[in-house]
């Protein structure tokens, strides 16, 4: 095969070049994935997230347990059965955004300012900080945001639609949750809020407020998803079959 | 001496040998001394992992425990109307995984983020807001349930980075990037294209999108914990 010396050379000589490159490349892919590659900074601020998200777990499995024991010890007693089925269904509204919602929170105002233009992927920005900082429900423009809420451009680009509906100046964004950490999560350093502050210079006012009220959201109305469960008899009779 | 053909070849092939290989020490010498620094945050935050990883089983199982529960204990009983909402409000809520004709995206970073200089690199990978941006498309063009990765994206999900990770409701993803939607795919499609996804197509991003008979949604693993919201006292 190797008819002469200095192609069997050559052939080792590339084989460790490739076993290199492959090394090169692996650690490479290490650095994107691994924990010990992040800074003191990025790893204190992912605990950070994590022990709050822990916590709000730990009270989840507590509310759990609570429904469950109170499923367990209604036996005959339908009172006991209904008021476990009352106290989920409040949870889910909230979550839902089928129910009005009121408590202490933070208000967001943006006036108009000729100079400088909010885009509609700055709300987008907002909102998301604001359900990080912990916000239980948001609204924007007495609009309410739900799990389908989307911001997109006009036509024109000079404004910005909610759901379809076109939002005008001021924009107002409420979120209710715990005032001082709401403000504190939407206002690192960094974050679109001082981006939007300092280097836009975005006149926007943020007040901390006892008591805020948002408005509920119209019931969505899937066609095309099904419990994966219930599929077999759930079915939802979709009013058009999509065409694929 | 005669300089013949392979002693080029040879020497062009030693010095690349000896520039991967010093670049590779280069890299490990640079990393070890702040992964040795790191170490006790490292091994914090694969405890809170596993510990959150346990607390998400439990509320699964607990969560699976209380359906059987009231199913058997509404059944022909007054409260069943209740129990019948509280299944579509737990649909719609995220709770329940769920199937539909939909689309599948996929996102990755470009080559050139493995060579690139540092300062660079950030134009060749994708970033927690091309993801956020795709969602809000989908939601746009209507989609009922999204996930990316196998995380559920709910009304109150975030999606956020945190150093290289991208997180969507605080879990760290690993790329490619897999969003799901069930929805209109035609919709979903055109919500798409309008947007962040061409963008990054333009960018040579390699991207794709599919249309699909069916796409698999898993359920919220996480909370929905209010504290601070409630529904006004008086009248509705």
């Amino acid at each position: 095969m190797f008819k002469k010396k200095w192609q069997l050379t050559l052939t080792i000589a590339f084989l460790c070049l490739g076993l290199l490159f492959s090394l090169q490349f692996r650690t490479h892919q290490a650095m994107d994935n691994n924990l010990n590659f992040q800074s003191n900074e990025t790893l204190a601020a992912i605990s950070r997230d994590l022990n709050t998200k822990y916590y709000q777990l730990i009270q989840e499995v507590w509310d759990l347990r609570t429904q469950l024991k109170l499923l367990e010890q209604s036996n005959d007693k339908n009172k006991l059965l209904m008021e476990a089925l009352k106290r989920e269904q409040q949870k889910l509204n909230i979550a839902t955004g089928l129910v009005p919602v009121e408590g202490p929170g933070l208000v967001i105002t943006i006036p108009e300012d000729n100079q400088n233009y909010l885009g509609y992927q700055d709300i987008i920005d907002i909102v998301n900080e604001l359900w990080n900082a912990n916000a239980e429900a948001i609204s924007v423009n007495g609009i309410r945001v739900t799990g389908a809420t989307s911001f997109l451009p006009s036509g024109e680009l000079s404004t910005i639609l909610m759901d379809g509906r076109e939002l005008s100046y001021p924009y107002v964004i409420k979120a209710i949750g715990e005032p001082s950490n709401l403000e504190k999560g939407i206002s690192i350093p960094k974050g679109v809020i001082d981006l939007l502050r300092n280097l836009y210079k975005i006149p926007l006012e943020i007040t901390q407020a006892d008591k805020i009220s948002l408005p509920s959201a119209s019931a969505p109305n899937p066609k095309y998803s099904y419990p994966v469960a219930a599929k077999a008899d759930e079915k939802p009779a979709a009013s058009e079959t999509p065409q694929l | 001496m005669k300089l013949e053909k392979w002693h080029v070849s040879i020497t062009v092939v030693c010095l690349l040998f000896g520039a991967l290989f010093t670049s590779n020490l280069r890299a490990h010498l640079h990393e070890n001394p702040m992964a040795a620094r790191n170490k006790t945050l490292v091994n914090v935050i694969k405890t809170q992992d596993q510990k959150i990883a346990e607390l998400e089983a439990e509320i699964k199982s607990i969560r699976e425990k209380i359906q059987l529960y009231q199913t058997a204990k509404t059944a022909q009983t007054e409260l069943e109307p209740l129990q019948k909402e509280l299944d579509r409000m737990k649909f719609l809520a995220g709770l329940t995984a769920v199937e539909g004709p939909g689309v599948q995206i996929t996102l990755k970073d470009q080559e050139k983020a493995k060579t690139a200089k540092e300062s660079e690199v950030d134009f060749y990978i994708i970033h927690y807001t091309d993801i956020l941006y795709i969602v809000n498309d989908l939601r746009a063009g209507g989609a009922e349930a999204i996930s990316v990765n196998g995380e559920r994206v709910v009304s109150t999900s975030d999606i956020r980075c945190a150093g290289v990770f991208i997180t969507v409701n605080l879990n760290r993803l690993a790329p490619p990037y897999k969003i799901s939607a069930v929805g209109n795919p035609d919709n979903l499609e055109a919500a798409v294209r309008a947007g962040e996804y061409t963008m990054l197509e333009q960018a040579h991003f390699p991207v794709t999108l599919e249309k699909s008979q069916s796409v698999l949604i898993p359920e919220y693993k996480g909370s929905y914990t209010f504290n601070y919201a409630s529904p006004p006292k008086e009248g509705v």
